[in-house]
């Protein structure tokens, strides 16, 4: 549940209220045990409880939840030889579940022993399996997960042609595996966190130590501490405790589901942070040009990813700022047109009963909306959207003459070209703010362009997450060096410094008097 | 900190939103004007025709095909004139786009003087306009003529001046920048209605030439005009066709030209040498000559730059004796070389310039003979 419905204020009566359990701690008499954690799990039917008697003394009680556990395991190391050799030879009485730990009893490799009752229920939620004895106030926790997992799949959030075709998983263990699996270092470190009062979402932080700079991972450290909230269930709750300036468009984290990506953001010095449940990891802190960096710039020749670069600029202005030169061209400056186009304009708007600028707002909308409702929509029923938007938009609208044809290729052509930057966030930001440069456009024109490009670029000039200029490594102080925006230099000229953020280059200028506060 | 935005925001809405520039203007409000001409009537007033595109109709337009009316209005004066044909239009007449103005002959022999004025005043007016001047009929029946080659039948008098080997776009610019500059006489190029092909379309006539008062004096033929035009190095190309003694007519059309003028004062007297170059390509060999070799090459280079060289002396000369103007350019040359005895002479160059004498060198140099060498038919 992301809200409390109900706001908190009319709590259903028929709940029971939770009773905390921090320092209970286990009691010799087994069935006053079973009596406080059934209490605790409130009787729920995915708890599971299972007595092995044996003969009349240990008894011996299994406590887990049906579906987080590798059953399979648990029967063939546990409960098998419980049930059918007994306890195990040579040892005559067992007395207590640490001796059965210390003897190798119990054939699991990740075993501990617990008193509370607070740690036995955490550690069950986790998937894993406590075993209570009779006359003992210990417990022995196994840990057995064997929950159900999707398996490694492509990246659907940033598909590439050439590169590795994994993609992470909502399992965070398999995720930190496949960092590993690609950064074998011993300075690669994990720093674990656990957040959400209600979900105890298991966050990892990640950095290599000796690259990455310590301000920021200390920035980042105390920001993940500000995150108190009920549930995190996805990355995209902690961003936003991550970001400095929270209002602002532009991401201020890069969220990838490429390992390869995420690797590269480590190598370069930069802190990720992994969530359990979710697929995406956030890189920190993203800068404007990494909105141009697709994976694929790197995995193919240098001149092919200048190429590609190139155009993905283009697009990127195109995407922004393409409706909004067309309405103030055709309604301020008609002469700056070529006479030819401009009489191919007009003809295709004579039957148009909008004005240009409302005629944008309208097929800008229209193109948002199926956008949204294709992505929204089951994959069977999504290509329907597509079909309608066709017929009805881009052909009855402009044969009703509702809609000029020439705003049909506008608004067509950005969408296309919003679709070509690689980092889909960036591309949020992008949709977001063509609509107030639009709106400036048909108020003031060319002007209307030119000043709201000049705030955006201002905006960006100021934007400092964690003290990183947003817009790093522009403007270079040196000129004629390789920074990694327009072109992307060969491996060759680049041995030893693989991407241009080895720590020692990063500016770090915090934010002076701590002015934005997340 | 927030106070301060808000400030800054609202004191910007109200520069914005008070300062009451709205020149926003829907398409579909403007009429396109493409072309612009001006008459003068017999009781001394002004008519204005412009020709104004149809967008809008009954159904879609054929392929290719623009339609266009041509509307007049009759005023005391120019911007009169131009009211009034916005009288008669409901929509605002757009001018940005305008291509082409032609004026009547009439109206430029009367004087252009009270046409500039709105030309060089009127921000909406584009400088890159062709200025042309009607031989022997009115602005408004070119307006009216239909062009077979063109969408749009005005821009076809701007391209027919291309064709010619002249920047058409520039007329008005230039025309404006020689009345701005002392002793120059101004020229435009001059259109004619075209008979042939049923009576559609117009031509290049040649050259319209001006006094200071702006007054139409005289025209000159298209062969003088392209010769005018490579001794202002105006032009980008020249087409020549050169009869060799005993053997036959050859065409050359050269390009790179380049020009040098070259004042002298000798005995209290103006000589001005004209040093004209360019580089040529035989494009039509009626002769036996073979011009594959050098020596032939030699003798038609040498035939060419002797014919060329009496024909820019007779158009100098026919500009000195009947015109008493220079088109030519000549005025700046003797400015840049004798800024100070200029002072005394910018009031009377007329006079210097028709008793200057002049010599003229070309050099024409021939590159390209084309695919073949001897002319196919006559070879022996």
């Amino acid at each position: 549940m992301r809200v409390n419905f109900f706001g908190g204020i009319h709590p259903d009566k028929g709940s029971q209220t939770p009773v905390a359990y921090h320092d209970t701690k286990l009691d010799k008499d087994l069935s006053r045990n079973l009596q406080v954690l059934r209490q605790a799990f409130g009787n729920s039917t995915d708890v599971v409880f299972r007595c092995i008697p044996d003969g009349q003394h240990p008894r011996i009680v299994m406590l887990y939840i049906d579906g987080l556990v590798d059953t399979k395991t648990l029967d063939k190391v546990v409960l098998e030889p419980l049930i059918y050799q007994g306890l195990p030879q040579g040892i005559k009485h067992v007395k207590n579940a640490g001796q059965m730990i210390d003897e190798g009893l119990i054939a699991v490799s990740d075993t501990r022993r617990a008193t509370h009752i607070s740690v036995i229920l955490d550690q069950v939620l986790n998937a894993s399996v406590a075993l209570l004895f009779q006359g003992q106030d210990e417990a022995l926790i196994a840990n057995l997960p064997g929950f159900e997992q999707r398996a490694l799949e492509e990246s659907k959030w940033e598909p590439s042609l050439r590169g590795p075709r994994d993609g992470f998983t909502e399992s965070i263990r398999v995720n930190t595996s496949l960092i590993r699996r690609k950064l074998k270092s011993p300075n690669l470190v994990f720093e674990a966190y656990t957040l959400g009062d209600l979900t105890k979402t298991r966050v990892e932080l990640c950095y290599v130590a000796g690259v990455v700079k310590t301000l920021i991972l200390d920035e980042v450290r105390r920001r993940i501490k500000q995150v108190h909230l009920k549930g995190v269930l996805e990355s995209g709750y902690i961003e936003e405790f991550l970001e400095g300036v929270p209002w602002s468009p532009f991401p201020q984290t890069q969220s990838t589901d490429r390992p390869d990506v995420t690797v590269a953001g480590l190598i370069e010095g930069r802190v990720v942070v992994l969530t359990d449940g979710s697929p995406f990891t956030l890189v920190v802190p993203m800068t404007f040009w990494t909105a141009l960096q697709a994976a694929e710039d790197y995995y193919t020749r240098f001149l092919n990813a200048f190429l590609l670069r190139v155009v993905r600029i283009v697009l990127f202005a195109v995407s922004l700022t393409l409706p909004s030169f067309y309405v103030a061209i055709t309604t301020f400056h008609p002469q700056l047109l070529p006479t030819n186009l401009l009489i191919s304009i007009a003809m295709a708007r004579e039957e148009v009963p909008f004005p240009a600028s409302i005629e944008a707002f309208l097929m800008e909308f229209a193109f948002e909306a199926l956008r949204e409702a294709g992505l929204r929509l089951p994959t069977t029923i999504g290509f329907m959207v597509g079909i309608i938007g066709v017929l009805v938009i881009g052909q009855a609208a402009v044969e009703a003459g509702i809609i000029s044809a020439t705003m049909v290729i506008v608004v067509a052509a950005t969408g296309v070209a919003s679709f070509a930057i690689p980092r889909y966030n960036m591309g949020y930001a992008f949709r977001l703010l063509r609509f107030p440069i639009l709106l400036m456009a048909s108020m003031f024109g060319l002007i209307g362009i030119g000043v709201s490009l000049l705030m955006i670029l201002i905006h960006l000039v100021n934007l400092k997450p964690f003290g990183i200029p947003y817009l790093y490594p522009l403007p270079q102080r040196k000129l004629g060096g390789q920074n990694d925006v327009f072109f992307r230099p060969p491996w060759r000229s680049t041995a030893s410094t693989p991407h241009q953020h080895t720590s020692k280059h990063f500016m770090i200028r915090r934010n002076p008097g701590g002015k934005h506060k997340s | 900190m927030k106070s301060r935005v808000t400030l800054v925001l609202s004191t910007l809405m109200c520069v914005l939103m008070l300062s009451g520039c709205w020149d926003r203007k829907e398409l579909n409000d403007l009429g396109i004007e493409m072309g612009f001409g001006l008459d003068i009537l017999e009781d001394g007033k002004y008519k204005a025709s412009g020709q104004l595109l149809v967008l809008s109709g009954q159904g879609p337009p054929s392929q290719g095909e623009t339609r266009f009316f041509v509307e007049t209005g009759i005023g005391k004066n120019i911007l009169d004139a131009i009211s009034r044909i916005q009288a008669k239009m409901s929509r605002k007449v757009f001018l940005g786009q305008r291509k082409v103005i032609v004026v009547g002959e009439e109206l430029a022999r009367h004087g252009l003087l009270p046409v500039l004025d709105e030309y060089s005043r009127n921000p909406d007016v584009r400088l890159r306009t062709t200025l042309a001047v009607v031989k022997g009929d009115t602005a408004e029946n070119v307006l009216k003529r239909s062009y077979p080659l063109e969408r749009l039948p005005s821009t076809g008098i701007l391209k027919e001046q291309r064709q010619l080997g002249f920047n058409g776009e520039l007329a008005l610019f230039r025309f404006l920048e020689s009345v701005n500059s002392e002793g120059s006489s101004p020229t435009l190029p001059a259109i004619s209605l075209s008979r042939s092909n049923g009576g559609s379309g117009f031509q290049s006539a040649g050259m319209a030439v001006f006094n200071h008062q702006l007054q139409l004096t005289g025209f000159l033929n298209t062969d003088e005009e392209q010769m005018v035009n490579w001794i202002r190095n105006q032009a980008r190309f020249v087409t020549l066709s050169v009869n060799i003694p005993h053997e036959g007519m050859v065409t050359v059309t050269a390009n790179h030209l380049k020009n040098k003028i070259v004042p002298q004062f000798i005995n209290n007297k103006m000589h001005l040498t004209v040093i004209l170059k360019g580089d040529g390509t035989i494009h039509e060999n009626d002769t036996n000559l073979n011009v594959g070799r050098d020596a032939e090459i030699h003798f038609i280079q040498h035939v060419f730059d002797k014919h060329e060289q009496d024909f820019a002396l007779h158009t100098i000369s026919k500009m000195q004796k009947d015109f008493d103007a220079d088109i030519f350019g000549f005025n700046e040359s003797v400015h840049r070389k004798y800024p100070r005895q200029w002072r005394q002479m910018k009031e009377n160059w007329d006079a210097t310039f028709s008793k200057a004498t002049t010599t003229v060198q070309v050099n024409l140099s021939i590159r390209g003979s084309g695919l073949t060498t001897k002319s196919l038919v006559r070879s022996e």
